[in-house]
């Protein structure tokens, strides 16, 4: 039982890696790819997440560099995110696995959806006005579902805190 | 904390080591210093018979009331 929660934690660790190294490289690619439209109109019209978003050059650098920001936040919301979870993986101890220092990951996972949420919900706001003046744009942003998650993750951060005032008083039980 | 263990006074009067004390209870030292200082929140039934055994004394030699 301990080896598999051991290989769980392994490949769950391997995994959030990769999100985070592709969600880095995704943020990277759309950074590189703003700076060089922006100097140089003569790109090719699709990004690498495969809309045609240096169309909207030609609605004005304010809306494009907005909507590539948002793009941006919630990638580096996302990424953020992975990091914090592969910190956890480090810092926790299976033996005594209430910690301040988990809790409080856990809740700034928490936190970091609700900002990505709040983002979101703005980006879609904006790419919607976008959509009608007929630009080929993303049109779902998901931010119910990262509101969704930042309620969850609170709510077992809560849970969570509970159990090291548990842990103390037993650990403080002689 | 209103309960206060005396173990210190019934350690002197049996002429025992704490470390001794606690080898025979069988709890670390540190957690025998948890218990010497106040900081306990609780002690369990078992512990507080071990030390009674060891020590030859009553629940109440031990654990004081205060107000």
């Amino acid at each position: 039982m301990k080896s598999n929660t051991s290989t769980i934690y392994t490949v769950l660790k391997i995994v959030f890696w990769i999100i985070l190294i592709g969600h880095l490289i995704q943020t990277g690619s759309i950074i590189i790819n703003y700076f060089i439209s922006v100097f140089n109109p003569n790109v090719p019209n699709n990004t690498f997440l495969g809309d045609s978003s240096s169309n909207l050059n030609e609605l004005g650098l304010r809306h494009y560099t907005s909507y590539l920001s948002f793009q941006t936040a919630i990638l580096l919301s996302k990424a953020y995110m992975a990091y914090l979870a592969i910190k956890i993986f480090d810092k926790i101890n299976l033996a005594n696995p209430f910690s301040e220092t988990v809790a409080n990951l856990i809740v700034n996972i928490s936190h970091t959806a609700l900002g990505a949420g709040v983002i979101a919900i703005i980006a879609q706001g904006h790419t919607q006005w976008l959509a009608k003046q007929g630009f080929d744009v993303m049109k779902e942003w998901n931010g119910g579902q990262f509101l969704f998650l930042a309620g969850i993750i609170f709510i077992i951060a809560q849970i969570f805190k509970r159990g090291i005032e548990l842990q103390q008083e037993n650990e403080l039980t002689i | 904390m209103p309960i206060i263990i005396n173990l210190d006074v019934m350690l002197a009067q049996r002429k025992m080591k704490s470390k001794e004390l606690a080898e025979i209870v069988g709890i670390t030292q540190a957690n025998l210093s948890i218990l010497r200082s106040g900081k306990a929140k609780a002690v369990r039934f078992s512990t507080l018979e071990a030390i009674c055994k060891a020590l030859d004394c009553q629940p109440g030699d031990i654990l004081e009331y205060t107000s």
